[in-house]
């Protein structure tokens, strides 16, 4: 079986006292104390694999390191210690909200999109309609989205987001906190979120699905990696492992 | 090759959509970055008319109007190029892709404004008796200017993402490049003043615009050697200092 995605040790550090950019005096206080104080391993010594096709789903509480071990394995974080590799094109998914500029139009936000997902301005081009159908907004293409509703932002971030994401035809589909489920909107396009995002997920990628929807890693994941201050405190079946962690949550 | 073509495609995609927002889809949304140059160049072409009226610098308003648009789109790119982390941190933090795209998108989208300040500066030379035939050869120096633009782009973007306030630091310093260089007064061969400003890489790219719009001829050999370095050294130091530093924009945003 091909070993998709594959860490060892793996370490990520962050500084508790800098979470933002700094000032120009204290960068040049951090360069002298050579950003030494208060670090503390957000990701620490992981080592798992995950197998071609196969589903593996990542709890625990918030700051366990889920989010971070998902950005190390996306490539968007670098490691401070160990190793990360994978195998085979990859996608990282973080919701379906982000690239939408409200002052532009709708037309304009698939191109943004698009480009923003990898998709060259003539692959969007030809998915153009595609996205605008799956969206059923035809009639607002040359509308700018500040004047969208709610409903209408979300049916196109999710419509523009999926289909690129889909035109990669990923090996690897990282996502955090991405609903498998309904995604919002009516009826008629909750279901059609639902039946794209399966597709999706069992189009024979693999996966690695940060989740604290319980139920939704039982029902799409064939293993479970239960993350606790950056260390994995059980690995295994889905039912097992969440619930080793729902009677730690209790206690 | 398909990197760099991706890093291009993205860049253009992002200064495009950026130019259409901030104008809100109107075209007219430009004269508003045309307001600054525009004024200060009234400003000085009326008040060097009252203190020097035997001017000794052939056609004062194109000589002027050439170093201030030159000056602006070096401190408006540079000063974008500083915010460009900081403003894209939703990309950055959950998205992969090419940050160096980002950096590329900003000297674009500078770019387009900048295609309008040249139908300005055509229309002045036009009313000025200067011939248009210069405009033929100034995309020659935009290009290398661009390529000196995206270097320094690509040093102080990090810049701007490690240290919060060094747009505080920056903007001063090019408040102080306009009276350093020579914008709205001359800077012949022989004199200090000429011997100074071949340190400064603005200098080079005013000066050779200057010599094939306004004189009609091929800038002077020291001119376009100290374009064709500066941009080098720009290019080859950004890009160095942008790859060593970029893997950490993501905990820094």
């Amino acid at each position: 079986m091909t070993t998709r995605i594959q860490t060892d040790s793996l370490v990520k550090t962050f500084s508790r006292a800098r979470s933002q950019h700094t000032t120009a005096l204290q960068f040049i206080i951090d360069q002298c104390n050579g950003y030494s104080k208060g670090q503390f391993n957000a990701v620490d010594q992981v080592t798992f694999e995950a197998y071609q096709g196969e589903k593996v789903g990542i709890i625990g509480s918030n700051g366990s390191g889920k989010s971070t071990l998902l950005r190390c394995l996306a490539g968007i974080y670098r490691p401070n210690n160990g190793t990360v590799s994978t195998q085979g094109t990859m996608v990282y998914l973080n919701g379906f909200n982000q690239g939408l500029n409200p002052r532009l139009t709708m037309r304009d936000n698939i191109l943004l999109i698009g480009s923003l997902r990898g998709l060259s301005r003539k692959t969007i081009n030809e998915r153009f309609d595609e996205i605008v159908d799956f969206s059923g907004l035809r009639e607002y293409v040359d509308v700018r989205v500040k004047d969208f509703s709610d409903g209408m932002r979300m049916r196109l971030n999710f419509s523009a987001g999926i289909l690129s994401l889909a035109y990669h035809d990923p090996d690897i589909l990282l996502l955090d906190e991405v609903t498998l489920g309904a995604g919002g909107g009516d009826i008629v396009f909750q279901e059609k979120t639902r039946t794209k995002m399966r597709e999706l997920v069992q189009g024979g990628a693999t996966v690695v699905y940060v989740s604290h929807n319980l139920d939704s890693i039982i029902e799409n994941c064939d293993r479970v990696l239960w993350m606790e201050k950056g260390k994995i405190q059980k690995e295994g079946l889905p039912e097992e492992v969440i619930d080793g962690y729902k009677k730690a949550q209790i206690s | 090759m398909n990197n760099l073509r991706g890093i291009l495609e993205l860049g253009y995609v992002l200064a495009i959509t950026q130019f259409k927002a901030q104008n809100e889809g109107s075209y007219l949304g430009i004269l508003w970055y045309l307001l600054d140059p525009l004024l200060l160049f009234t400003v000085i072409v009326i008040a060097r008319g009252a203190a020097f009226p035997a001017d000794s610098i052939q056609n004062f308003p194109v000589y002027l109007l050439i170093g201030l648009l030159l000056l602006h789109l070096f401190t408006k790119t540079t000063s974008d190029a500083i915010e460009v982390v900081s403003r894209h941190d939703q990309f950055i933090k959950n998205m992969k892709i090419s940050y160096e795209a980002l950096v590329v998108s900003v000297v674009l989208k500078r770019l387009f404004t900048h295609l309008f300040e040249i139908i300005i500066l055509a229309g002045v030379m036009f009313f000025t008796g200067v011939t248009l035939l210069g405009l033929i050869l100034y995309p020659f120096i935009l290009l290398i200017f661009s390529v000196f633009l995206l270097g320094i782009s690509f040093l102080l973007a990090p810049m701007g993402a490690y240290v919060r306030d060094f747009a505080n630091l920056w903007s001063p310093l090019t408040r102080v490049l306009l009276f350093a260089t020579p914008v709205f007064y001359a800077a012949s061969p022989g004199t200090l003043t000429y011997t100074i400003s071949l340190f400064n890489p603005v200098f080079h790219y005013m000066s050779s615009a200057r010599s094939i719009l306004i004189e009609g001829t091929m800038p002077p050999a020291v001119t376009l050697l100290g374009m064709i370095g500066f941009a080098t050294i720009a290019f080859v130091v950004g890009i160095f200092v942008f790859s060593r530093t970029k893997h950490r924009f993501p905990e820094l945003v």
